[in-house]
């Protein structure tokens, strides 16, 4: 039966050139031949470069040093609404939108790309769902985060902690991965702290 | 005057900051002081020492002039051998460290501020033919190509050896391939087999040390370690790179090049 199997190590110019290097192999006959059979490479041209335009400038990034000491000025921020809060974690997220839902499923802020149907419906089966997820660990205690990754944009929730059986959802749509991860815990923090002064 | 000898291939995973790493420690146990210079902007020899990426400071701080050399270079408990790590660099920068890498004089300025000091120094690159690869081609004596027996190393191998070349004779006419190192070789695998059946018909500087693929690399990488600094029983892919150590001595003599062993000894009596 006939191999069909394609090996194509095309070696011819490797040792072409390992020839170049290892002169005991080495004859004129094979060098001249490796210069008559140049490699079929495009090379780019210096002048190429005009004719590209200009890249956009850099957005500077902060250094790790600067994005500590920004890290801890926005350790300890002070809300006095929801929508104060939101536009504070739209920022540090860079989402495309963020809601917060109350225990009932009523939506009572949101910011951002805002669908045409709202988000009371995704308010609504996010609060649906908490207890049913609680019930998936039920020793693991209460649930605080939800991280949900659909093939088209990622929706993230924080779940405050109830009082007087009362707690509320901020959902996070198409947040950044990167800022999200590296200010969740300050998400968290500032949202936990000013819970008490938010209406 | 040091042997300034960079790892590279263009394709990632085939083995180089092992390599570097491993050869490296083989040549300082030999007695050789040796230098491993991190030029990988992802610090593979950070990672591979159980490292984390910010842990050390190193090329690119005194890149952007944070630090001195000597302040960078980093001792370790192997007395012949020190680091030279990559830096705490930002991986969001790793565009602009390659190219000022390529186009600053960093790199020369590092290695003539210590060859007197080493008599060898590896450099570990980046995978790829980029930047960081051609700077540490610019700099170095020697190049060392490793190949991971498997097929699409060996298809790529031509373009490695063609920037090896045009550094040669456009950059660097000093510089000189020492030789393929194959590495990840199983020659109770068909494929592996065929591969190194290949390397060895059609390839000339094939060295003729190869690194197995062995579990005990994979070892070695958990525990952030040289694989001769593994415990227990000297493992037999050690002893390979202190076989590669005396291979490569013997290829840098035939070049040229003096490995500071004069061989010469003094009148001993038996009896």
């Amino acid at each position: 039966m006939k191999d069909l199997s394609a090996h194509s190590y095309d070696l011819k110019q490797a040792q072409q050139i390992l020839n170049t290097f290892f002169s005991a192999t080495a004859s004129g006959a094979q060098e001249k031949q490796l210069h008559d059979e140049a490699p079929q490479y495009l090379r780019l041209s210096p002048d190429f470069s005009t004719r590209m335009t200009p890249r956009p400038p850099v957005v500077p990034v902060a250094s790790p040093q600067e994005t500590v000491a920004s890290a801890n000025q926005t350790h300890h921020q002070q809300f006095s609404s929801w929508e104060e809060c939101i536009a504070w974690c739209m920022t540090m997220t860079r989402a495309e939108s963020v809601f917060v839902a109350d225990s009932q499923g009523f939506i009572i802020a949101s910011r951002g790309r805002i669908p045409g149907h709202g988000f009371e419906a995704a308010g609504a089966e996010v609060i649906c769902s908490v207890e049913q997820l609680e019930r998936v660990a039920p020793d693991a205690g209460r649930l605080v985060w939800l991280d949900l990754d659909f093939d088209k944009y990622r929706v993230i929730g924080i779940i405050t902690p109830p009082v007087d059986a009362e707690y509320y959802v901020v959902g996070f749509i198409a947040p950044d991965s990167s800022s999200f991860y590296s200010h969740k815990q300050i998400i968290t923090l500032n949202i936990l702290e000013n819970l008490p002064n938010m209406d | 005057m040091a042997h300034i000898l960079s790892i590279v291939s263009s394709k990632g995973g085939a083995g180089k900051t092992t390599v570097a790493l491993n050869l490296a420690v083989a040549l300082a146990e030999e007695g050789d002081n040796t230098l491993l210079i991190d030029v990988d902007p992802l610090g593979a020899i950070g990672f591979s020492l159980a490292q984390s990426d910010t842990e050390w400071r190193g090329l690119a701080e005194c890149m952007m002039d944070k630090l001195s050399i000597d302040e960078v270079i980093m001792p370790t408990r192997l007395p012949a051998l020190s680091l030279l790590p990559r830096g705490r660099l930002d991986p969001i920068d790793v565009g602009i460290y390659e190219n000022m890498l390529h186009s600053s004089t960093t790199l020369c300025e590092v290695i003539a501020s210590v060859e007197n000091k080493f008599r060898y120094i590896i450099i570990d690159t980046p995978s790829g033919l980029g930047m960081g690869t051609r700077a540490a081609l610019s700099v170095s004596n020697f190049v060392l190509l490793p190949l991971q027996a498997e097929s699409l190393a060996l298809r790529s191998i031509s373009q490695t050896l063609r920037v090896v070349q045009h550094v040669k004779e456009h950059e660097n006419p000093k510089l000189e391939l020492l030789g393929i190192l194959a590495t990840m070789v199983q020659l109770k695998k068909d494929v592996s087999f065929n591969i190194m059946k290949t390397v060895w018909g059609s390839l000339s500087g094939v060295l003729e040390n190869y690194l197995p693929r062995a579990d005990v690399f994979s070892v070695a990488s958990e525990k952030g370690l040289p694989v001769a600094f593994l415990p227990g029983q000297y493992s037999p892919e050690a002893a390979r790179f202190q076989l590669l150590v005396t291979e490569i001595k013997g290829i840098i003599q035939s070049l040229g090049g003096t490995t500071g062993e004069t061989d010469e000894r003094p009148q001993r009596a038996l009896i």
